[in-house]
């Protein structure tokens, strides 16, 4: 028993700490294992608020790392204790505690599922639009701390659109609340939003307070098969600029198609490059509109053909299969790094052209399947062999990307967050100033720097 | 099934962690250590980095997963998890010695041995005499194979030769299914032959790692199955059908000459409920049944399109209401004899099953694999769990 361990056997029951290395190594990375892998000390699985302010207040006072975790789905090594500590797993702490239907917000604790949320309120006909693609697991802090998004973002927003108000554990074991049900605020600094997408370096968010809105009564679903990746791209921009809001834009290459099929009956049929996934929703007359609104841009750009699905199960399938698309791609490569920068939407034709230039200069495959609706293109790194060789191209990609990125006035994260995985690169994109403006924020609320430490921005310059 | 063969297979987990959505054994510890992604990630070290030693800690993870397959047919990377897991556990029982081989050593003759095992089963449960507990199943006097016939003759006009295996389940434990299907298909108009020189499917003790005894077992199974003269070979006990067709292959070398007639067998082969569902093609007019939900057993293919097949048979040829379940491919907790030496674990695996099958309000509960319906019913003594054959069958009859 290490002695941290026994330290914290003291504060919770022996059932709620785990030091043995058989069993922390299971919290030893997130999704992106191929970033860093590190045991933590010990895990903690508290069950209240009270238990929280009490381990961080003993790791306080030992300077410990303390590293949040929800569900360890996240794509950037954000949960990855890189200095040991202790991992704090917050998914027993996760009850929905109230659907204000009056005042359409939930106050909900921070390891609730997200998937699980989001059934419970379509159930009483309301809407949680974020929707990362790993709802079935992922949990709502999670989502607040790297301000995850999915599909919807291009017309709903992500995470952070839909947090009111939230309860936080800081890095001295106080609790503060702010934010709260109201639609808006404008007294004090937003306190709220500094910890939503602070990925566990500021403190533990314990509950949130999020917005609801009235479900949608129709959907559909659109499918494109375009003739080429630039056409789709350029289908994309257009449908945009023509003011129609499609809830839902995917850009899917054909290799993503092939992989997604298995999952689909019928199939797509294989007879494009590129192709689009679209969901139009809102009232029937609406959807209606949209649908043939999309479906001329589409024809006067010349699309290969347009699938319009409005059977409610079959459009269902659509966004199921979409969802694997990640670890369905492993089946093909040896290692898939996914990567999350996001363009304005006037640029994604360009994106693209430049990510096909990078994958023959560089000499690495690199698929294209991206929430294209909010420019968040999602260009994924194929590597068909684990080597140096090859891992030393994919971050000579990675870095080509970023650049072209910041060229085209875009960002380096547009819902994963920076964690490990991009920390090298955030000075790129926002400067010196802001980034010491960041870091004094950093130190002013956790002067021991326990909290999450070795993420955001490289330590002392160097490697995380 | 060598651990070496899923040298790359397990490189292929993409360690998405959504096997946390369906990992049974995680969701009643709620800790990722128990989880499926943890196992393969601590397989990995122990026997293929070689950086941590088999320790005891790592034996209990490895031992406590269900084999339920729920990641495997979940996992979007194909991870052939339980695979993984049980050629770990033969490595695992390769280094051991003393009192859990012998009790293995028991138990795999026990099931290999029919004759062995019908004698150990008259004298009383051998389960019991191993000391595996009290709750353990209780078996019949008379088994099913000394109750039905070698060939059961069609009653109408005959459409067809089907073959039936019967599993260990059904024989020792409930031979009421069997003769439920004998009886359907015959008054359908089908011969159906009983071979009874088959033995058991071989998955209670590739449970426990015992590849090659699982493997002698299936031979024997083949053999047998393949020298019949049928149009259909019919299971009705999911466990025993995904032994067949989806371990079989794997169980022998690639070149092993019992490949071709597994390829053979296994396209004849048929689940009780699918076959049944194309002798019924249409609406009967069955009797006035009492309403049901339906578990699907976790070796079915839980999450497939087809997962309903039950409700839709039913529905079919008896008038009765179906009451589903919020989620009828929640795992029961039993894993076969697991419950047995992981008490706790089964008992707060199933109680969220149990809150939904009382929640449905359904009168009965219905579902095909012999240990989900023994331990439901040990969960919930005063609801009657039956299969669907023998459901449909005092229903038609
Ligand atoms: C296949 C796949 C698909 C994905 N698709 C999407 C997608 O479409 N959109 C998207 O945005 N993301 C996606 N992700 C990434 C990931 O699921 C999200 O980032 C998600 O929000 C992470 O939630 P989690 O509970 O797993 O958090 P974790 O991975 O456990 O943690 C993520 C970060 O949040 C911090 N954190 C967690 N909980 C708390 C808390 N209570 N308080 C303070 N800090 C906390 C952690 O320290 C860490 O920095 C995907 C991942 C996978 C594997
Ligand atoms: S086993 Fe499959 S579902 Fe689980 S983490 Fe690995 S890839 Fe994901
Ligand atoms: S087989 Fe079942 S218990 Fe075992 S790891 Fe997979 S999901 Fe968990």
């Amino acid at each position: 028993m290490s002695s941290i361990g026994k330290d914290l056997r003291k504060i919770l029951s022996s059932e709620q700490v785990l030091d043995l290395p058989e069993d922390v190594s299971a919290y030893a990375n997130d999704a992106t294992f191929y970033v860093a892998k590190k045991n933590p000390d010990a895990v903690v699985f508290p069950a209240s608020t009270e238990e929280i302010s009490s381990i961080i207040k003993y790791a306080a006072s030992n300077k410990i790392p303390v590293v949040p975790r929800g569900a360890g789905s996240g794509l950037a090594g954000g949960c990855t204790p890189v200095h040991g500590g202790i991992v704090i797993d917050m998914k027993r702490i996760n009850k929905i505690i109230e659907i204000d239907q009056k005042n359409l917000v939930a106050v909900v604790e921070s390891g609730l599922v997200l998937e699980k949320f989001v059934k419970t309120v379509e159930g009483m006909k309301l809407f949680y639009p974020p929707d990362p693609q790993s709802a079935e697991v992922c949990t709502i802090g999670g989502n607040i701390a790297t301000r995850a998004g999915g599909p919807r973002g291009v017309k709903y927003g992500t995470t952070e659109r839909y947090v009111t108000g939230i309860e936080v554990v800081m890095p001295n074991g106080d609790v503060i609340n702010p934010g709260g049900r109201f639609v808006k605020q404008s007294s004090g600094y937003d306190l709220t939003h500094l910890f939503t997408g602070s990925e566990g370096t500021l403190g533990v968010i314990t509950k949130g307070i999020l917005r609801l809105l009235p479900l949608p009564p129709a959907k559909k679903t659109i499918v494109v098969t375009c003739v080429s990746a630039d056409q789709a791209a350029e289908i994309v921009s257009e449908i945009i600029a023509r003011g129609a809001v499609p809830a839902v834009l995917e850009f899917l290459i054909k290799l993503a198609v092939m992989a997604i099929n298995g999952y689909l009956t019928p199939p797509i049929p294989l007879t494009g490059e590129a192709y689009l996934l679209m969901e139009v929703d809102g009232n029937e007359a609406q959807v209606e509109l949209e649908s043939e609104e999309i479906k001329a841009v589409c024809n006067e750009l010349g699309a290969v053909d347009i699938r319009i699905v409005t059977d409610k199960a079959e459009c269902e399938t659509y966004w199921y299969a979409r969802s694997r698309l990640y670890p369905l791609m492993t089946t093909i490569f040896k290692r898939v790094i996914t990567e999350d920068i996001t363009v304005p939407r006037n640029k994604i034709p360009e994106l693209v052209k430049a990510m096909q230039a990078i994958s023959t200069s560089v000499g690495i495959g690199i698929g294209i399947a991206g929430h294209a609706g909010d420019g968040n293109m999602h260009p994924t790194i194929l590597q068909s062999e684990v080597s140096e060789e090859v891992a030393r191209k994919a971050d000579k990609a990675i870095e080509e990307m970023i650049k072209v990125c910041l060229e085209l006035q875009g960002t380096i994260s547009g819902e994963h967050g920076i964690g490990i995985h991009k920390s090298s690169f955030l000075e790129l994109e926002h400067g010196p100033k802001q980034v010491e403006i960041m870091k004094s924020i950093k130190r002013t609320l956790d002067p021991l720097g326990i909290m999450n430490p070795g993420k955001i921005w490289k330590e002392n310059g160097g490697k995380a | 099934m060598k651990l070496e063969d899923y040298t790359e297979p397990i490189k292929k987990c993409s360690q998405c962690n959504f096997c946390q959505a369906v990992c049974p054994v995680y969701k009643a510890q709620e800790s990722e250590n128990w989880l499926a992604r943890h196992r393969l990630n601590l397989i990995g070290e122990v026997f293929f980095d070689k950086t941590m030693p088999a320790s005891d800690r790592f034996k209990d993870i490895i031992g406590k997963c269900l084999l339920c397959t729920s990641c495997t047919q979940y996992c979007s990377s194909r991870v052939p998890v339980d695979e993984i897991i049980i050629s770990a556990r033969e490595k695992i029982i390769e280094g051991e010695k003393g009192l859990s081989s012998i009790k293995r050593g028991i138990m795999t003759k026990a099931f290999k041995e029919k004759g062995a095992r019908n004698i150990m089963i008259k004298a009383g449960s051998f389960a019991q005499k191993l000391g595996l507990g009290s709750d353990s199943p209780k078996f019949t006097s008379k088994p099913f194979e000394e109750r039905v016939k070698d060939i059961v003759h069609a009653k109408e006009t005959k459409k067809g030769v089907v073959a039936y295996y019967y599993g260990c389940g059904t024989n020792l434990m409930y031979p009421e299914t069997g003769e439920a299907l004998v009886n359907i298909l015959s008054s359908q108009g089908y011969d159906v032959i009983v071979p009874k020189d088959t033995t058991c499917c071989g998955i209670p003790v590739i449970a426990e790692g015992e590849i090659a005894d699982a493997a002698e077992m299936m031979r024997k199974n083949i053999e047998v199955l393949s020298k019949l003269e049928c149009d259909k070979v019919l299971m009705e006990c999911s466990s025993c059908m995904m032994m067949f067709m989806k371990k079989s292959p794997k169980l022998f070398a690639a070149d092993d000459p019992i490949q071709e007639k597994i390829t053979a067998l296994n396209n004849k082969i048929v689940g009780g409920i699918g076959f049944l569902n194309t002798v019924f093609t249409e609406k009967v007019s069955g009797k006035t049944a009492p309403s049901f939900t339906y578990h699907i057993p976790c070796h079915k293919d839980k999450f497939s399109a087809d997962k309903l097949d039950v409700v839709n048979l039913v529905s079919k040829v008896t008038k009765t209401e179906y009451k589903a379940m919020e989620n009828p491919e929640l795992c029961c907790g039993a894993g076969g004899t697991y419950y047995m030496n992981n008490r706790d674990i089964s008992k707060k695996i199933r109680s969220p099953k149990i809150e939904e099958i009382k929640n449905s309000k359904a009168e009965v509960v219905l579902t095909e694999c012999p240990i989900c319906k023994f331990y439901l019913k040990n969960g919930m003594p005063d609801m009657d769990v039956l299969h669907p054959i023998e459901f449909i069958y005092q229903s038609t009859k």
